[in-house]
């Protein structure tokens, strides 16, 4: 008869905070890595240039297509076999920021085709440059526009980094199996890390919220929704 | 701050059906059962976890069927039960929880009996004796063990085996890379991510039979190993079945013939002189 016991697994919780923070610091850094490759994704698939705007939607075709794990094990196992020696935790890092960068594409060019063309004439007949008219007019309104899918998006970053673990990176999931593994309690590693997922999701989703409110109160009131 | 309350409260919601989940999961396994022996016959399917990735054991074969020594040995205990024989692919860790959770009825994974586990689950007496090895690529710098022993120096193995313990004894300074399968350290290795994969002695020599020119292994062999038929723990009658099931195959010349089958070579002794 299975006796469900949490306390089985104390001994083994030395290691978890040092996995805590790998995964948090793998999740923090490929959720900055993927929202600057979805910026530049969805600058190349509104382009106006036919090469960009096809590279910008093979790269979303392709990336969106291929199970995280398979890019995972591809960029761990398969460059290393072409001499390029990636380690476990870069490998997962890239991996997870081409998956989510193509997400955070497909985010970011909604957010820019919701803002009418004639805001972008006005702008040129005001005399902005480019840089200008993305910096003053297009960013702050697709940042208000693409918040609340973002943050779907950064939870399911958190949640697929678990993935790391089929490669040997020391975080949450892996402490999970190696806890199990040295205590036979499998069950609680399982429940206890289910638990770990759902705060570290809801800690970096109220980072994401905190952050928003502060970054929206400082835009103009106009522009507030 | 709306926003921010919600999801406060979206979080300890989850908290307590993620709770709520663990309690009846853990309630439905304490539901007393009779004896396994009896379930099985009465069942008429025999419910055997496995391994994947780990020939010449156990792997899956082109069809997502396993197929191996292992397997060829389950289904001869199934025939001889007359029952069906069930097949559940699980990693190397899951070949406790299987048992634990009374998933499976046994086990046949490259399983080592040690005393560790059998506090949770029991075991047979041994089919087959096992040691480890380091394996390196030919043309590797890597001479003995004790210049393995280097944090500069990577070492692969299958997470949840025993390969755990022998590296922690045997090279405590080198990193350690856990992975799913045997098959994922032994590609970590070939590619050059990891300098040496801590392995199954045998699986050892039928991996040197087909790609002995590529590889070659450390000096000395790192443990010994009984590999047992897994079974969940505290039912006699299931164990007798087992057991005698074992002794037959091993001096039957069944296990002989099977292992010769599969590995290649002949099956090395089983009872071992002290």
């Amino acid at each position: 008869m299975y006796e469900f016991n949490l306390a089985g697994l104390l001994p083994y919780t030395g290691p978890l905070p040092g996995a805590v923070l790998s995964t948090l610091w793998l999740s923090a850094l490929a959720i900055l890595l993927s929202i600057l490759v979805g910026m530049l994704g969805a600058l190349c698939r509104v382009s106006a240039s036919l090469i960009l705007r096809f590279a910008g939607a093979a790269y979303v075709e392709v990336l969106r297509n291929i199970p995280l794990l398979v890019v995972i094990y591809l960029i761990f196992f398969g460059l290393a076999q072409v001499g390029l020696r990636v380690d476990g935790f870069n490998s997962a890092l890239i991996a997870l920021t081409l998956n989510a960068g193509a997400y955070m594409t497909e985010i970011f060019r909604g957010g820019l085709l919701a803002i009418p063309r004639g805001q972008y004439e006005a702008a040129r007949s005001q005399g902005m440059t480019g840089l200008q008219l993305y910096r003053y007019v297009v960013f702050p309104q697709v940042f208000r526009i693409i918040y609340a899918p973002l943050g779907n998006l950064i939870i399911g970053i958190v949640i697929s980094s678990s993935l790391a673990s089929v490669i040997g990176v020391e975080e949450v999931t892996t402490w999970m199996r190696r806890a199990g593994d040295e205590t036979f309690r499998y069950m609680e590693a399982f429940f206890a890390v289910g638990v770990i997922y759902v705060l570290l999701a809801q800690a970096i989703n109220i980072g994401r919220i905190v952050t928003g409110n502060w970054l929206l109160s400082k835009a103009p009131v106009g522009a507030r929704r | 701050m709306k926003v921010m309350r919600r999801s406060v409260l979206a979080t300890v919601a989850t908290g307590l059906f993620v709770g709520l989940v663990a309690l009846s999961s853990a309630a439905e396994a304490q539901q007393p059962q009779g004896g396994v022996l009896s379930d099985v016959l009465k069942r008429g399917t025999i419910r055997i976890a496995t391994i994947g990735g780990n020939p010449p054991y156990s792997s899956l074969g082109t069809d997502g069927k396993p197929v191996g020594y292992d397997i060829d040995v389950a289904n001869m205990l199934a025939e001889q039960l007359k029952v069906k024989a069930e097949f559940i692919v699980v990693d190397v860790p899951g070949r406790i929880t299987a048992l634990q959770t009374k998933r499976a009825d046994v086990t046949f994974a490259n399983f080592t009996a040690n005393v560790e586990r059998s506090k949770v689950i029991a075991f047979t007496d041994p089919y087959v004796v096992v040691g480890s090895i380091y394996m390196v690529k030919k043309d590797s710098p890597l001479q003995s063990v004790e210049q393995l022993n280097d944090p500069k120096y990577k070492i692969g193995f299958a997470r949840g085996g025993t390969a755990e313990g022998i590296s922690a004894t045997t090279a405590p300074r080198a990193q350690k890379v856990r992975f799913d399968t045997v098959g994922d350290a032994y590609l970590a290795m070939q590619s050059g991510q990891v300098d040496s994969h801590l392995q199954d002695s045998l699986q050892n020599a039928s991996y040197m039979a087909k790609d002995g020119d590529k590889y070659r292994n450390l000096p000395g062999n790192w443990s010994y190993e009984e590999i047992s038929i897994g079974l969940p723990a505290g039912d006699f009658d299931w164990w007798r079945v087992l057991n005698i099931f074992v002794k037959n195959f091993n001096a039957s010349g069944d296990n002989a013939r099977l292992f010769k089958k599969h590995f290649g070579y002949e099956l090395p002794p089983i009872q071992q002189k002290y």
